[in-house]
């Protein structure tokens, strides 16, 4: 008779209640099983609990998980973190302004607001671009990135911006390497501007908040007029030109209960590549507007059901907290080789700490161009210091399930809520969106396997 | 801040291994590289346990559609026509039945192809955008 002694746990494992189902997941592993209770003793008791010796339906379950590497297999490999070597990084973001065409409820960013805003330099731009194009040359990558962000909406500095995707791609032809250009935008631009971008261009993070009329009452212009029917052309234009674009909802008390109607909407009447649908945090104008993020609860159960309405359309929602399918030891650029340039010419790692007034800034902004040496000056340390922020290191995180989902979620938004930058801010919601999930796998697989000729339900 | 999390590890299971027939339903997930454009390989990911294997450069090729899709030998997730991944489509999954074993594919499920979440502006990178 084999003895416990013969097996050794080999795999960080996670017992998760999810829904009705007891699941197993071994997330350096790619595993996801179903168990019950006694698989689970049967685990403990292999780690940490005296010797003991194997009935023959223990060895079995045992047996399998050996195949799957989760007993007996080689130790977890370690995910990347971004702490290591020189500082290199082959991606740029740009904040090309802070003049805004919108006037969203909630900006964090507060775009518009400043009666006197202010463009890029050109030099502090096309030195970002030089930075990032020199490091693609040297590492070999093949490859740089420039991204087009906030504070306001790029598109309007619409000359800069063309100059700086034509500098973009005339950069990597002279160093023999790729440009890709992209962009976020709130897609209210004139019609040639949306082609010139569809054409000219990788790829766009398009705002759109989902039925015509909340997203009217959630980003109305300037004006104080809704940019639906605008957004609605940018994004036709797009179809037309067979452009990659993803659809990126904020999610508020108002439009909280269409989610799984945006779903529809969205996929009905255009064809984004990807949705993501992230609940509201209150910051911003949000103090004047008192616009709202959803109840929590209230998230869940319409993230759901959006999530289950978007499968049936052969379809992903997303949630910025939760990558599932892909390893993550890190939330975001912010606590890894965020790159960005604003429009002031400072370099911050964390897209909402744009400039030095801004909540939490002085953890973020590292730098600052100098336009008399046309350099970066840039304080490392304090890179260094957020890098260190990773699944690994978070001790709140350490024994939670969703660990390398969200990564120790947004820094950012932890802070602004008070949490400190040790844990996340969304724990709640990250853990029932990944038990979801992960009961989705079962499921669906345990389905499959019904459906084939001879297919057997498991014991 | 020395806030303790959830705690989902094993030695907190709870269970009685002798009480009832241990079961298993196993389902070989591989963990895919989703459409992110910034989305670095797998491989370029994981490092051995011993700290090797990190190649110098992170960051994977990006872009945003690729005409050369390279998923079609496997891949049920989208139409190969509308795919848009740039990496080999890892999205069908093995599954391990207790005392039966099967391979089956996932229809589409959770990323490794055109219709996966936050492959725009930010992604993998900023994933808030």
């Amino acid at each position: 008779m084999a003895h416990s002694a013969d097996y050794r746990i080999s795999a960080e494992l996670f017992v998760v209640p999810c829904e009705d189902m007891l699941i197993l997941y071994a997330p350096l592993k790619g595993v996801v099983a179903r168990i019950n209770a006694a698989t689970a003793g049967l685990l403990r008791d292999l780690q940490s609990g005296p010797a003991f010796e194997l009935n023959e339906a223990q060895e079995d379950v045992l047996r399998h998980l050996t195949a799957a590497g989760v007993v007996n297999g080689p130790p977890d490999r370690r995910l990347r973190v971004h702490a290591e070597g020189e500082f290199s990084p082959v991606h740029v973001t740009l904040f090309l302004t802070d003049a805004c065409n919108l006037r969203c409820v909630y900006c964090y960013a507060r775009g518009g607001d400043n009666p006197r805003p202010s463009v890029i330099p050109l030099s502090a731009a096309e030195a970002g671009i030089d930075f990032v194009a020199e490091n693609a040359r040297r590492n070999g990558a093949g490859s740089f990135s420039v991204g087009f962000h906030g504070a306001g909406e790029p598109t309007v500095a619409w000359k800069r911006y063309t100059e700086l995707v034509g500098y973009a791609n005339r950069k990597a032809e002279g160093l023999g390497l790729r440009a890709s250009c992209a962009t976020c935008t709130n897609g209210v631009m004139p019609e040639e501007h949306a082609r010139w971008i569809a054409t000219h261009t990788a790829t766009a993070t398009v705002s759109a908040d989902g039925l015509p009329a909340l997203h009217d009452l959630q980003r109305p212009k300037a004006s104080g007029r809704g940019s639906f029917s605008d957004l609605e052309r940018t994004l036709r234009i797009f179809d037309e030109e067979g452009f990659f674009y993803a659809i990126r909802a904020t999610i508020t008390e108002h439009n909280v209960h269409t989610m799984a109607e945006m779903v529809e909407f969205f996929d009905d009447h255009f064809h984004p590549g990807d949705l993501q649908f992230d609940p509201l945090i209150f910051t911003g104008r949000c103090h004047e507007s008192g616009c709202r993020g959803p109840a929590e609860e209230v998230y869940v159960r319409e993230y759901i059901r959006a999530y289950e309405t978007a499968r049936r359309r052969n379809r992903l929602v997303g949630f910025s907290c939760l990558s599932f399918t892909a390893l993550k030891s890190f939330y975001c650029c912010a606590v890894s080789d965020g790159f960005t340039v604003t429009h002031d010419g400072y370099v911050t790692a964390c897209f909402e700490a744009s400039a030095p007034d801004r909540p939490f800034a002085d953890l973020f902004v590292y730098g600052r161009f100098d336009p008399e040496r046309g350099q970066f000056d840039l304080d490392l340390k304090k890179l260094r210091r957020l890098q260190t922020r990773n699944a690994y290191n978070l001790p709140y995180c350490s024994d939670c399930f969703a660990k390398y989902m969200c990564a120790g979620d947004c820094p950012m938004h932890a802070l602004k809520l008070g949490y400190g930058i040790e844990r996340g801010a969304r724990c709640t919601l990250t853990q029932a969106v990944g038990k979801h999930r992960l009961a989705t796998v079962v499921r669906e697989n345990e389905a499959a396997l019904a459906a084939r000729p001879g297919g057997s339900k498991h014991e | 801040m020395n806030e303790q999390g959830p705690d989902y590890s094993l030695k907190n299971a709870a269970g009685e291994r002798e009480a009832e027939k241990p079961a298993l339903f196993l389902v070989k997930y591989f963990q895919i590289q989703e459409a992110d454009y910034m989305k670095p390989p797998l491989e370029e990911q994981l490092l051995e346990p011993d700290g090797s294997g990190a190649p110098a450069v992170r960051m994977a090729a990006a872009g945003g559609p690729t005409s050369a899709c390279t998923c079609n030998s496997v891949c049920v997730c989208v139409p190969v026509s509308t795919c848009a991944c740039n990496t080999v489509c890892t999205c069908n999954t093995v599954s391990t039945t207790y005392g039966v074993t099967v391979v089956t594919k996932r229809p589409s499920g959770g990323g490794g192809c055109g219709h996966t979440s936050g492959g725009g502006f930010g992604g993998y990178w900023a994933p808030c955008f």
